[in-house]
């Protein structure tokens, strides 16, 4: 059984495959925002190590990440999890807890 | 172009770096080459399924990032590899060299249909909703995105194009970057040709309902240029970039040095799409001697194009004929798509690269699979199946030729 996110137009995404009858639908967390973020990172910036990340210090401080790769972050968001980002709050994505900030009322109707 | 050139216009080959389905330097190519050793293999694209293709195997790590092998494209993992060995291979003291006298010129076949495929495939996983359609697209399709990503990478802010010239092209950079060391645009030329076309599925369908993509059970016989039963052509991804600069700089920092563009010439069939046409293809060979002020008996090997299609091969030998219209020369002719299948846009370029070492070591290597020569290719001088050692090779004529009659030749000879 595969659980589709709301409006999912796009391919399925197996967020959750229940393997007994009982399963509940559980929302993203701001715990889980931030995984979903480093994992969009990890494929991004594959070259850099993530492990020590601060949070409320731009990426761009941290990593080497350039507009295009600001691009890459909305686009994933776009695609994995239907996030549309107006380009003027772009700059809400410039650290991690500003980023977690933006999006946790925006993905707190995903069901992970 | 004058016989008798000034020191300064005399244009020297003095670095090699290649990627090529059996080898990934000069010395491994060189070697597969004279032990016989194809690099054409089984190979499955999208779509298409199940065919044939050279396929490299080069560590696209080496010069690159992890995130540059991602954003950019392989077409510009190739060059960046092949440039970077060239330059290695040249001994260039690389950090002190002024990059802005350093001009990339990169022959592609194609360009843009690699990415432009994978990009309509992610984009049907989305109901075909342009909003998905990646912000990668326009960087990695622009004609000049493999020259551009060798800029990038080596920090070179000299001019940068590529020159489109369907399988002409590798011999096309070779002449561009001669013609702009003549011109004083540069002082150091990184040239030749790339090819990523294994990687669209678009070339393979096209070639095969043209009645020209080889078929073969045993992959390393499939590409057999001259034979009687060969049925088409073998794709093949591959690079072959060269280090040229003027002769007069590379005797002052002692450089290596390969041979001298001796001679070259590029002209059109304005006949046909695909079709060759010798007479045409025998003027550039005589306009590239005429201006190298040789004759067609001082060449001592000719690399052909021969595609291994059946029409194709047999005109090129008509106009070899044209050419050397008589049986008393000592010049030999080989193939290596025989052994690599065609590399596209690198093509011109690794040919006359694993041509090369016949000025050290005499040795002319051979066109494989060549069970039953087809009267039609029996060229006086055709060295076939095993590699032929003379006494001595002095000159090396290339030819390159490419859909819409685009045909070039380069001569190279000893310094």
């Amino acid at each position: 059984m595969t659980v589709r996110l709301p409006n999912d137009a796009g391919p399925a995404r197996e967020l959750y495959s229940p393997l007994t009858s009982d399963f509940h639908f559980l929302t993203m967390t701001a715990d889980d925002i931030r995984v979903a973020i480093l994992d969009i990172l990890h494929d991004i910036a594959p070259d850099e190590d993530l492990t020590g990340l601060k949070e409320d210090v731009p990426f761009r401080e941290q990593l080497e990440l350039d507009s295009m790769d600001f691009l890459d972050i909305v686009m994933e968001l776009r695609k994995r999890y239907r996030i549309q980002i107006p380009e003027a709050e772009y700059t809400e994505l410039a650290s991690m807890a500003s980023t977690v900030r933006y999006l946790e009322p925006r993905m707190k109707d995903i069901v992970k | 172009m004058a016989v008798e050139l000034a020191e300064e216009q005399r244009i020297v080959i003095t670095g090699v770096g290649l990627t090529a389905p059996n080898g990934n330097s000069l010395p491994e190519f060189r070697q597969a080459l004279l032990e016989g050793r194809s690099g054409v293999t089984a190979y499955e694209t999208r779509y298409f399924g199940p065919t044939l293709a050279g396929v490299c195997n080069f560590d696209e790590l080496r010069y690159q990032k992890r995130k540059e092998v991602r954003r950019g494209t392989r077409a510009g993992s190739i060059g960046v590899f092949c440039s970077h060995e060239a330059v290695n291979d040249a001994g260039l003291d690389w950090e002190n060299v002024d990059r802005s006298r350093v001009g990339i010129y990169v022959g592609v076949t194609e360009h843009g249909n690699v990415e432009t495929e994978n990009e309509i495939y992610l984009l049907k996983g989305y109901d075909y909703d342009t909003q998905f359609w990646s912000h990668h697209h326009n960087p990695r399709t622009v004609a000049n995105n493999p020259a551009g990503e060798i800029s990038l990478n080596l920090r070179i802010t000299g001019p940068h194009y590529t020159l489109g010239a369907a399988c002409a092209a590798g011999n096309a950079g070779i002449i561009q970057g001669a013609q702009m060391l003549r011109l004083g645009d540069c002082d150091l030329a990184l040239c030749g040709g790339v090819s990523e076309s294994i990687h669209t599925f678009g070339i393979f369908a096209s070639f095969h309902s043209q009645g020209a993509l080889a078929k073969h059970e045993d992959p390393t016989k499939a590409s057999r240029p001259f034979d009687m039963d060969r049925n088409g052509i073998v794709v093949a991804e591959g690079g072959c970039m060269f280090v040229l600069e003027r002769l007069t700089d590379a005797r002052r920092r002692g450089a290596k040095i390969y041979g001298e563009v001796a001679g070259y010439a590029m002209n059109s069939d304005a006949t046909d799409f695909v079709l060759p046409d010798p007479p045409r293809q025998a003027e550039c060979i005589r306009l590239a001697l005429r201006r190298a002020g040789m004759t067609p008996d001082q060449i001592g090997i000719v690399n052909t194009h021969a595609t291994s299609t059946i029409s194709g091969d047999a005109q090129e030998c008509e106009a070899l004929r044209h050419v050397w219209d008589r049986d008393d020369h000592a010049t030999l002719f080989n193939n290596t798509k025989s052994f690599i299948g065609h590399a596209m846009g690198a093509a011109g370029a690794l040919e006359l690269a694993g041509n090369l070492p016949s000025f050290q070591d005499g040795v002319c290597h051979a066109t494989i699979n060549v069970d039953r020569l087809d009267p039609q290719c029996a060229l006086h001088g055709l060295v076939t199946n095993e590699p032929r050692q003379v006494h001595r090779i002095d000159t090396i004529l290339n030819n390159s030729f490419g859909m819409l009659g685009i045909n070039s030749v380069v001569i190279i000879r000893r310094v």
